[in-house]
């Protein structure tokens, strides 16, 4: 088990890959997750963009957020569907 | 009262969809409908929709749900395409079928400006010298809000 990063559309073209497995370690909130993807990877700045929209098990999210093993977290850009 | 929501693939057929909605329910006085299409210009070539599989799909029966609810609809409808499309190809169709012809109006209108920004799809533009992800327009923000807002005071 693990945490499960996905990035979508322009910041999985930022992050240069659509998903990441975190060690449930890292974070016990989306903000540890953020923390650690600026620490640790050089385009990892853009997911504390006031942009992004983060998704937790498929229900809006934010910093204080807890998050825990098997979680699935996603970084969003602006949504612009129709 | 149903309510159905899709995401396809392939082609959108909206003349179809709106053909098997008409005169199957006898309470149903009134019907409308929203097309959205690729529109061309500015040197585009296709349109490129991503949605959040699973999640996509929830919003979208949230959004029809509340639709339904709020203006007593018979049946709420939403099919939105994704992947690759040409320009004149239809990417999204949303219907509502009650009783009354204010029902529908607005309820199509609402289901269009809140999905629009409140549903995880992403767009981007290929035109023939590069590609961009489209960002929503600010209207398209304070449409949305709009209803919702609207929601609270008749709430209270």
């Amino acid at each position: 088990m693990a945490l499960n990063i996905r990035y979508f559309a322009s910041l999985r073209d930022e992050m240069g890959r659509s998903d990441d497995a975190l060690d449930a370690a890292v974070a016990d909130q989306v903000s540890g997750i953020i923390a650690h993807l600026k620490e640790s990877d050089e385009k990892g700045w853009v997911l504390a963009e006031p942009f992004v929209r983060i998704i937790v098990n498929g229900a809006v999210a934010h910093a204080e957020t807890p998050v825990t093993d098997g979680d699935e977290i996603a970084f969003c850009p602006p949504f612009s569907g129709g | 009262m149903s309510i159905q929501v899709r995401i396809v693939t392939e082609a959108l057929d909206p003349a179809a969809s709106m053909a098997e909605l008409c005169g199957r329910n006898s309470e149903a006085g009134a019907i409308s409908s929203f097309i959205g299409q690729v529109r061309g210009g500015d040197g585009l070539v296709a349109l490129e929709l991503e949605h959040y599989p699973g999640v996509t799909e929830a919003a979208l029966e949230d959004i029809a749900q509340a639709a339904v609810q709020r203006w007593s609809l018979t049946e709420a409808r939403i099919i939105h395409r994704v992947g690759r499309m040409e320009i004149g190809e239809p990417i999204v169709l949303v219907a509502a079928t009650a009783p009354h012809r204010r029902a529908v109006l607005a309820a199509v209108e609402f289901m269009i400006d809140v999905l629009k920004t409140q549903a995880p799809f992403w767009k981007k533009e290929y035109t023939r010298t590069g590609s961009r992800w489209i960002e929503p327009r600010d209207e398209d923000h304070a449409a949305a809000e709009g209803w919702l807002r609207s929601k609270q005071d008749q709430a209270v």
